[in-house]
Order: C-alpha cells, then sequence, then structure tokens
C-alpha cells in the first residue's frame, strides 16, 4: 500500500477537519524533528494543544 | 549523515592523528588501508565510543587493553608521580541535514595514591551556515538525545561492521536481534511513535482538568452518558485487543496441536509398524525352533540311526561290482582266489594277466574266508532298498529345512525393513506429547469460549457507543466547554489509534520492500543466485521472525505446486493461515545452510537493501524521514572469492554515499582494479614503536 494511501486509509473514519488536525500534529512532529538540536517534546507539546485551541 | 572527520589523541593505539573523510568529487569510498595491527578494528570501535560509548573490557578476549587510553600511557601513568593526569579524547565531526556537528568525548586518568581513577566528559556543538558555533551542550541525556535522533544506537550496530557482526547477522537458526532492531528503526516510526507519545501525555493532563469541568457542568444526564462513554469506550478497546490476542494465541496452539498431531501420527504409524514387526519375530521364532527340530530331531536322528545304510551301500556297492565285474563264481572264497592266484591259468582256463591279477588281489581282499558271497550278495540287495529309502527319507527332510531356512531369512528381511521404517520414540515423549496435544487442545476450547464471549461484548459496547454518541448529540448541551472537551478527547483517542495503525502497517509494508530490495540485491552480488538461490528476510513466521534466509526458488515453486495439488494448501488457508504466510514456511523449510563467505556476502546484501530503503525517497510520505546513513565497514572482502567478490567490490561504493571500508594491503591488492575509480580518500594506518607501540596516520590522496 503506498504511503499517501495508507494515512488516507488510516484516517477513513475521520471527518475532514479531524484530518486536517491530524495531519498537523504529524507536521509538527516531524518539523520538530528536523529543527537545529531537535525540540524537547514538551515544547511540542505545547504547539500541539495551541492547534486544539 | 556524514562523517566528515575524526580526529584522536593518546586514545588507544592512535596517539594523534586525524582522518578526513573529504568528499573529493562526491566519490563516496573512504579507504583506510593496513596491515593486521595497524589499527583498522581500533578505528571502528572508535565511532561506537565517540557515539554511544563502549566498554573496552567486552574485549578482552581479543584486546589487551581494557581502557581508551593508550597502553604504554597508561603504563606510565601507574608508575608516575600522584596527582598525574593523562587524557585521551576523540573528536568526531559530522553533517546531518547538511548541518555540521562537533562531537568531542574525553577521558581524563589520574593518578592517586592506590590507584588510577577515570572522568568522562562529551561535548557536542553545531554551527550555522556561517560557521559560528552553538553553546556547546554537556548534559550527557541531552546529548544523547540528538544523537540518538540523528544516527540510532541500533542503526549503527546494523551499519557500522566487523567479521563478527557479519556473521551474527546471517546466523539463520534464530531470531536475529541486530535485523529486528535495524528494521525498527530504519523503518523510521520514530515521528509516530513520538507523536503517540506527546498525545499520550496531553491526553493524561485532560483527566484532572475534564473532572474539574464535570463537577462544574449543569447537565447532569450529559455527565452520566459522558462518563459512560469513556467506560464502554476503555472496555471496547480493552476488548478489542484481547480478542486479537485471543486470535493470534489460537492460532498459535492450533500450529502447536498440527505439529503434535502429525509427531503423533507417525507414532500411530509406528505402532502399526510396530505390531507387524512383532507378528514377524513371532514367526521367526517359531520358523527357527521349527528349523532346529528338524535339523536336530528328525535328521540328524535319522541319520544316526540308519545313516550306517549308507556306508553299508557304498560298501556292499564295491563288492558287487567287483563279484560281477570279474565273474566270481558263487561260493568262492578268498582262500580259493588266493589259490587261483598261485597258479597261471584261471578255473576258467584263461591264462591270468596282470590285470586280472590285480582284480583277484582286491577280491581275495574283500571276501570272507569262508564261503558267504551268495549270502554277502542277497544281503547287499536287501541292504540297497533299505539304504535308498534312507536317503529318500533324509532327502526329503533336507529339502524341508531348506525352506525353513528360506522362510527365516525372508523373516529377517522383513523384520530388519521394519526396524527402518520405525521410527525410535520413547514411551516417555508420547505420553507427553499426549499430554501436550491435550493441554492445547483444551486452551484452544477455552479460548474459542472466551472469543465467543468477547465477539458478544465488542458488538454490545459498539452498539452503545453508536447509542450514547447519538444521546449525547441530541442533549442540548449547556455546558458547551465541557462537549468540546469531550469532542477533544475523541479527536486524541482516535488519533492515537490511528498511529498504532500507521505504525503496524508501516514497518509490514517496509520489510516487504526491503525484502524486495533484497532480491534483488542479492541475485546481483551472490554468485548463488545463478544457480537460483535467492534471499529473504522471515516477517510472519513467529519462531524464525528477522532471520535472514536463502532458499532455492525451483525448489520453492515445486514445493507450492505440490502443496497446491496435495490439496494442502487449500487446508492451510481453510485454518486461517494467510498464501504469504504457507508460502514463509515453505521458504524456512528449505532454506540453505551457508558458508562464512555466502554468509557475508547476504549480510552485506542485507545491509545494501537497508541502506536503499532508508534513503530512497519518501517526499510524497507524511510520516517517513528520507535517512542517509554511512557504512563502516571492516575487511568485509576475506573469505569471499571469485565472482561474490568481483561483483561486491564493484558494487559497494553505491551502498551508501559514504562507505568508509578498511582493508588489509592484501585485500585492497585484490580489489584495486574495482574500486579506485569510486575512492574520495585514502589513508594509510602503520603499526610503529618510538619507546611506545602506536599507530600512525598518514594520507595518500
Amino acid at each position: 500500500m503506498a504511503k499517501t494511501k495508507l494515512l488516507e486509509h488510516v484516517l477513513s473514519d475521520f471527518t475532514e477537519e479531524e484530518k486536517n488536525l491530524f495531519k498537523q500534529i504529524l507536521y509538527i512532529v516531524k518539523q520538530s524533528k528536523k529543527n537545529d538540536l531537535i525540540m524537547p517534546d514538551n515544547e511540542v507539546r505545547k504547539i500541539i494543544e495551541g492547534v486544539f485551541k | 549523515m556524514r562523517f566528515t572527520s575524526i580526529a584522536f589523541k593518546n586514545y588507544r593505539c592512535f596517539l594523534d592523528g586525524t582522518i578526513d573523510f573529504g568528499d573529493r568529487d562526491n566519490k563516496s569510498l573512504n579507504l583506510i588501508v593496513g596491515q593486521n595491527g595497524a589499527g583498522k578494528t581500533e578505528l571502528l570501535f572508535a565511532f561506537y565510543w565517540v557515539l554511544y560509548g563502549f566498554d573496552f573490557k567486552d574485549l578482552l578476549m581479543k584486546e589487551s587493553t581494557p581502557y581508551a587510553l593508550n597502553l604504554d600511557l597508561y603504563r606510565e601513568l601507574s608508575l608516575g608521580e600522584i596527582d598525574k593526569e593523562v587524557k585521551c579524547s576523540v573528536t568526531l565531526k559530522f553533517e546531518s541535514d547538511n548541518k555540521p556537528y562537533q562531537l568531542i568525548k574525553t577521558e581524563t586518568y589520574r593518578k592517586n595514591k592506590t590507584r588510577i581513577t577515570k572522568s568522562e566528559e562529551s561535548e557536542l556543538r553545531h554551527f550555522d551556515e556561517h560557521g559560528a558555533a552553538s553553546p556547546p551542550i554537556r548534559d550527557i541525556n541531552k546529548i544523547e538525545h540528538v544523537l540518538f535522533d540523528i544516527l540510532p544506537p541500533n542503526v549503527a550496530y546494523g551499519i557500522f561492521f566487523d567479521g563478527e557482526r557479519m556473521k551474527k547477522l546471517s546466523a539463520i537458526d534464530q531470531h536475529s536481534r541486530i535485523i529486528e532492531e535495524v528494521i525498527s528503526e530504519i523503518t523510521s516510526v520514530q515521528i509516530v511513535e513520538k507523536s503517540t507519545a506527546i498525545l499520550r501525555n496531553i491526553q493524561k493532563g485532560y483527566t484532572p482538568k475534564m473532572r474539574r469541568l464535570k463537577q462544574s457542568a449543569s447537565d447532569k444526564e450529559l455527565i452520566d452518558y459522558a462518563d459512560e462513554k469513556v467506560e464502554v469506550e476503555g472496555r471496547y478497546d480493552n476488548n478489542s485487543k484481547q480478542y486479537e490476542e485471543n486470535k493470534r494465541q489460537k492460532r498459535e496452539f492450533g500450529q502447536q496441536l498440527e505439529q503434535i498431531n502429525s509427531l503423533l501420527r507417525e507414532v500411530d504409524d509406528n505402532k502399526e509398524l510396530i505390531q507387524e514387526r512383532h507378528n514377524y519375530e513371532v514367526l521367526l521364532k517359531e520358523e527357527r525352533i521349527r528349523n532346529q527340530e528338524l535339523i536336530e530331531n528328525d535328521f540328524i536322528q535319522d541319520l544316526k540311526n540308519d545313516g550306517h545304510l549308507l556306508l553299508l551301500e557304498k560298501l556292499f556297492n564295491d563288492v558287487e561290482g567287483i563279484i560281477k565285474e570279474v565273474k566270481v563264481p558263487e561260493g568262492l572264497t578268498s582262500g580259493a582266489v588266493e589259490s587261483i592266484l598261485k597258479q597261471e591259468n584261471c578255473i576258467c582256463g584263461k591264462r591270468i594277466d596282470d590285470k586280472h591279477r590285480k582284480k583277484l588281489e582286491e577280491l581275495q581282499r574283500i571276501l570272507p574266508p569262508t564261503n558267504l558271497n551268495s549270502q554277502i550278495l542277497s544281503f547287499a540287495t536287501i541292504l540297497k532298498d533299505k539304504a535308498d529309502n534312507t536317503k529318500n527319507l533324509l532327502n526329503k527332510k533336507y529339502q524341508e529345512i531348506l525352506k525353513s531356512d528360506k522362510k527365516i531369512h525372508k523373516y529377517e528381511s522383513i523384520i530388519s525393513d521394519l526396524n527402518k521404517k520405525i521410527v525410535t520414540m520413547g514411551s516417555d515423549s508420547i505420553r507427553e506429547y499426549e499430554s501436550e496435544r491435550e493441554n492445547a487442545i483444551r486452551k484452544i476450547a477455552v479460548l474459542d469460549e472466551r472469543q465467543k464471549i468477547l465477539e458478544i461484548e465488542i458488538n454490545n459496547d459498539k452498539h452503545k457507543l453508536e447509542t450514547l454518541t447519538k444521546k449525547l448529540d441530541n442533549i442540548s448541551v449547556d455546558n458547551t466547554r465541557l462537549k468540546s472537551f469531550m469532542d477533544r478527547i475523541d479527536f486524541i483517542s482516535k488519533s492515537i489509534k490511528a498511529f498504532e495503525e500507521i505504525k503496524v502497517r508501516n514497518k509490514k509494508n517496509a520489510i516487504n520492500i526491503i525484502n524486495k530490495l533484497l532480491y534483488d540485491n542479492y541475485n546481483s552480488i551472490s554468485e548463488d543466485s545463478t544457480r537460483g538461490l535467492r534471499a529473504y528476510i522471515v516477517n510472519l513466521d513467529e519462531d524464525h521472525k528477522y532471520s535472514l534466509i536463502v532458499y532455492n526458488e525451483e525448489t520453492f515453486k515445486s514445493r507450492i505446486v505440490k502443496l497446491k495439488e496435495s490439496g494442502e494448501y487449500a487446508k492451510q488457508e481453510a485454518d486461517g493461515f494467510s498464501p504469504e504466510l504457507i508460502e514463509e514456511k515453505v521458504k524456512i523449510n528449505i532454506s540453505e545452510p551457508k558458508s562464512t563467505g555466502q554468509g557475508k556476502v547476504l549480510a552485506l546484501s542485507f545491509v545494501q537493501s537497508i541502506l536503499e530503503y532508508s534513503s530512497s525517497n519518501k517526499s510524497n510520505d507524511e510520516f517517513e524521514l528520507i535517512k542517509n546513513y554511512p557504512l563502516i565497514i571492516d575487511a568485509p572482502f576475506t573469505e569471499i572469492f571469485g565472482r561474490n567478490l568481483f561483483n561486491l567490490s564493484k558494487r559497494i561504493s553505491s551502498f551508501s554515499k559514504q562507505v568508509i571500508l578498511m582493508l588489509s594491503k592484501d585485500s585492497y591488492e585484490q580489489v584495486e582494479n574495482n574500486i579506485t575509480q569510486f575512492i574520495g580518500s585514502k589513508y594509510l594506518l602503520k603499526k610503529n614503536y618510538r619507546g611506545k607501540s602506536f599507530s600512525t596516520i598518514r594520507r595518500e590522496f
């Protein structure tokens, strides 16, 4: 299964809004790992919690 | 990721020196050449030491120095003044995502009154695009956090190689932890794992907040439904997990039962064979007794009773023959023959010639002294009849003995054949298997029962959840904050589940991709691929999971055809085994043993595959990163010959964007023509002695 299809498959019972939120979390975590010297987990958590509000 | 340089100070055999892994014309090979003992393996261990720490005591079997400081400096220190100290260090420079990093690890050895103490420190910096250094990180946990992210130790153990590690990697008969760990890391689940961990933390933090919100909520019904929903959801998740686990256990016990049944079927077949053997043993015993009786009681007894007749018959035959030949008149005695011999002519008037004389002399010897020859002749006739009877009788009995001998031989041969077919299995083992079978049947029954209950509970809870969600949606919510909070909790639960599913599916996909790469890479490198051998990573069969095996493709295809023809394939499918698992089991059953050289070729094909997978383009993907890892490999070509050596040396530079290759001088000369065009830098290591034994590092180009 292609990776993008895999994501679609796993998120099949998510609403569009939920899908976007999920992809945002994934993007934040991915960016945090690319960042200089890696962002600590609690910083990433704060950013994600911000997305929820 | 790419190593840019490694520098030493008083470290092991390197008193000083730097190896610069220059990127000349984008050539991937960094070559290190040195004779045995010049420090190639020490260089490999230096990477482990500076990145992850390394206890040299683990090398005691091979190396004499159990610490990082140069041996002679350590000895000087131990004999020197108190409070004196010596430092050793390794500085490693590398790039990750085009950002330069510098890691320095230093150990300080200090002589005190009774012993030498050791302290260690590490320092990590990174540099911006203008070359400005970041403040150093000295906290070892923070350093590890960064390093483990850039190059996880489990990956390093799969791509930093010496011969021993390569052997372990290709070990077939055991679940390979190295392969499992490398695959786990290389399949890039870090992002998924990190996301799951963060969401779980958020979920945990929400519990007290939710309690507070509930207390202040005005709608009692909403709270009750919400509470019930949380409870049902928890049970539903738990039961679903248990249901899957139940299924797995049932499958496992089913397999175990099948194995035991097959063993016991053999034992049952044995039972029939053993009974058959027993029957023949009885027949053999009876026949031997009969044979003995025929010989001793019948034949020998008859021979004892009437055997003299045969001798007498022989004697009288001779007498009769002579009497008839000489035409001896009746009543002739030996005395009469004696008197005839004294004369010149016989009583018939003929002259006695030498021939006659000889016969008469013989006749004289056998004839009775008195006139008995007519009685002898009549007695001989009677005796002959009796002797004939005896001969017939003995002959008949002899034939019976021969028949009996044949039967004995036949029974012995049947028993010998049966012995070959009967598999020896002690009664204790049979009892053990029977008890295991009963146990498996009992457990399957229990699991069946449990599964039915779980199915009912899961369905009920699913229905309840749907109802509760509808009820919650329908309630006019006074407390909108609680409602929105509940939605958020729902979303987090769903997301955690989704991440877990991604992790499982992604890993499965990744192993399939790595297996395809391995199939191609092994075909390109291994000489054995020309005789149909293929490489494969076991990933479904629990007992052999993550073993690296080779099997013959033709044998595999013919086994599958046979399984399909015999209906066994369909039977296994009906028992719940997937075609992939059925086929994988065949590959395991026909997997072939490997020599050290073949094992190395297989291990290197695997390394090439994981490096290709990790660096493959994942730009469209939303949860995997592209990772370029360097390959560091010590003496890859030893014990590899012929076509394998040619193929491998031609291709090794393409395994990664950076391949740090350590070779002995002989090995280098063997492959020089195949690798020269890919070499970016070449260093020579040489063993020296100037008061201290050490190795020098010299750049050739």
